[in-house]
């Protein structure tokens, strides 16, 4: 579960979150749209404690994120726009090596499972990350999420520039780890990815949650619109 | 945890390409430079024993001779080369390597390597103190400014503080990470140095361990601070560019700034200057061809009550014998208090560096390293000391033999070889390895602190790691 309470973010007088409150639940998908700027990757950046709240709380599992940083992220994966790795290290070792530093130790096999069900090629596994396409790297990142046993998942814009293929395997299995328990929080622009994955959808407006819907209830041309009229104002 | 980032960090580094050229290079030299060290220790070596061994059979091959003229004759002493000269040559090329001991005089060092040497070799040699002193602080910053700073640059410092690894745990990790690739660079290198100097002189194993220690220390306050900067900095340019504006200030600028001070502070006087004082104050004490000086009458009066005699003829011992102690005695007062003062300059120095030297941990390094391999000013001061105290006791047994044993001091008495075969040769011990400890508890203490502060350094900017 994530759950923000009243969260507010400013730099100086910049209001970069304002008085957020949000409950994602277990196995739901939650869309944040916005433009650049809008207050999205900093929600992301609090629950993972990488700047601290102004005022109100980020809880991960009931944990806060700023006073229990380091165990509100054991449940918590995240998976940035392009997920980063070690270059000199294969597709294996990054992987063991994350997810041993998150406190589970895999065996070989184990882990090859894990990158197989993240749909990484066989024989991309054990070669350097350093000749990874983008889509490869954001495998890896799912993999991780699945040894880790996120039940909580922080997904900044991860299909950015992926192919439709790509993207449309990332978002399977973004829902499989969902359908496992995992509540997701998905920053992103993509209004189709929206409509197709997430349960709820909220749009940002200068640091401000101005809208928030059940994706069911509507249609991808009234996402649209509700999207534009809010980009518009 | 820490296990786990420490071996990833051993993996990432040893696979690096450009690691792995850098690290041999320097690995490569300090053997290279065990070994030279190793050649000249032993070329030098074969030479002062040759020298050795010639100085003292022409002391005993002297013949019939009147013991005053040995004593003019005189013997030299050689400085033996310490057993880990090989790796820091210190001030050796610099005060010279033997001296002269006769009557009369204390006499200067000669034979200093440095001012025979071309204008390359004044610049220094390459010896293994040099590469552990300024190459290998560089090749722990090339290994260590990239820890945070380029992680965060390639983003998986965020991707890491993601997983909820602790900050200190992953500072800890990576410092084992770079000691552990450091250890399997210098561990085969320290045990080839050991090979190659346990077969020229036998491993003085006390000096190693604490010429080890002071290296570790030395290299771990390097390892703290790059990866306390590179925690903080904003890029790793940025750290790169810190780091090594910290070494040229630490090992180039700051130690030469220190001992240029330190001669500016307490300023020692020119040879020409020191020799004319000496000669000064010979001239104004007791010269044994004025018998008619007022000490001599004093020493005459003493020692005809002494022996209740009228006249010197009728003294049971040779007079002149004593009058030739008691000018030598007369000289040595004056060599005592000048040395002592030129010592005394010398030690104040030492004091001041060691003072500044709190804030140049290079300085401090070079002092020490120095001191355990044998080549500091205060080894070399303690051999001219010993040298001295043989010297006096050489020119004693001489007068002591013209006083009790002979009839006149004139040249044509002579004392029989066997005269000769009882002065001991000269032997030099050098200091123990507690006695140099005690001299350089400060130094290591000052590492010790560095030591402490850039760990403490590391783990707090760890706190402050912001991906």
């Amino acid at each position: 579960m994530l759950e923000a309470v009243e969260l507010t973010k400013k730099y100086g007088d910049m209001t970069a979150l304002d008085r957020l409150t949000l409950r994602i639940e277990p196995g739901e998908i939650f869309c944040l749209l916005g433009a650049n700027g809008a207050g999205k990757s900093t929600t992301i950046n609090l629950f993972l404690n990488f700047t601290s709240p102004t005022s109100g709380r980020a809880v991960v599992n009931g944990l806060d994120a700023t006073t229990s940083a380091i165990e509100s992220k054991r449940s918590l994966a995240y998976i940035p726009e392009t997920v980063m790795l070690y270059r000199n290290l294969t597709g294996l070792e990054n992987l063991a090596y994350f997810s041993e530093l998150a406190g589970h130790g895999y065996d070989d096999g184990q882990l090859r499972q894990f990158l197989a069900r993240s749909g990484l090629q066989i024989d991309a596994v054990d070669q350097r990350v350093k000749g990874y396409s983008k889509g490869m790297r954001q495998k890896v990142g799912i993999a991780i999420a699945l040894a880790k046993k996120a039940t909580a998942l922080l997904l900044d814009e991860p299909t950015s520039g992926l192919d439709p293929k790509a993207s449309n395997e990332f978002a399977l299995l973004v829902r499989e780890l969902a359908n496992d328990g995992a509540a997701v929080l998905m920053a992103t622009h993509d209004l189709f990815q929206t409509r197709e994955l997430s349960s709820r959808f909220g749009i940002m407006k200068r640091g401000r949650l101005v809208e928030t819907r059940a994706t069911r209830e509507i249609g991808h041309a009234e996402l649209e619109r509700i999207y534009l009229e809010h980009m518009h104002d | 945890m820490i296990r786990k980032i420490a071996r990833k960090e051993f993996i990432e580094m040893t696979r690096d390409g450009r690691f792995r050229t850098v690290a041999m290079a320097v690995c490569g030299l300090l053997v290279v430079a065990i070994v030279l060290g190793a050649m000249h220790h032993r070329r030098e070596e074969s030479q002062r024993d040759d020298a050795r061994r010639a100085t003292r059979e022409h002391w005993l091959a002297q013949g019939e001779k009147n013991p005053h003229a040995a004593a003019h004759f005189g013997v030299f002493a050689f400085k033996p080369e310490s057993a880990l000269s090989p790796i820091d040559r210190g001030v050796n090329d610099f005060v010279g390597t033997f001296v002269f001991l006769e009557a009369h005089r204390q006499n200067e060092f000669r034979s200093r390597p440095a001012e025979d040497s071309s204008a390359s070799g004044q610049l220094g040699a390459l010896t293994a103190a040099v590469i552990l002193q300024f190459l290998v602080p560089l090749l722990i910053i090339a290994l260590g400014f990239a820890s945070f700073a380029g992680e965060r640059e390639t983003g998986t410092l965020r991707q890491l503080l993601s997983i909820g690894v602790s900050p200190r745990k992953l500072i800890a990790g990576k410092w084992f990470g770079v000691v552990a690739v450091l250890a399997v660079l210098f561990i085969p290198t320290t045990i080839i140095a050991a090979g190659v100097l346990s077969s020229i002189h036998g491993l003085d194993v006390p000096r190693c361990v604490m010429l080890a220690i002071g290296y570790l220390l030395y290299d771990g306050c390097f390892l703290g601070l790059t990866l306390a900067v590179s925690a903080l900095a904003s890029s790793s340019r940025m750290s790169l560019l810190t780091m090594l504006g910290f070494w040229v200030t630490v090992t180039l600028i700051l130690p030469r700034v220190i001992a240029d001070s330190a001669e500016i502070v307490h300023p020692l006087p020119s040879l020409a200057q020191f020799r004319a004082g000496i000669d000064v104050d010979l001239k104004k004490g007791l010269s044994a061809h004025a018998t008619d000086s007022p000490e001599i009458v004093k020493l005459r009066e003493r020692v005809l009550k002494q022996y209740g005699k009228e006249r010197v003829e009728d003294l049971p011992i040779n007079f002149d014998g004593l009058i030739l102690q008691a000018s030598e005695d007369s000289g040595n007062a004056v060599f005592d208090r000048h040395y002592r003062a030129l010592w005394s300059i010398y030690h104040d120095q030492d004091v001041f560096r060691s003072r500044v030297g709190v804030f140049a941990p290079a300085s401090v390094m070079r002092d020490l390293s120095m001191a355990l391999a044998g080549t500091d000013f205060e080894h070399h001061r303690h051999f001219a000391e010993v040298a001295e105290t043989y010297r006096r006791g050489l020119i004693r047994q001489m007068n002591h033999h013209i006083t009790h044993h002979m009839n006149g001091a004139e040249y044509d008495s002579k004392a029989h070889p066997e005269l000769w075969s009882s002065v001991e040769d000269f032997r030099y011990e050098p200091p123990s390895a507690v006695e140099v400890f005690r001299s350089q508890r400060t130094n290591f203490a000052i590492l010790a602190g560095w030591c402490i502060v850039a760990l403490g350094a590391a783990w707090i900017a760890a706190m402050r790691v912001k991906p």
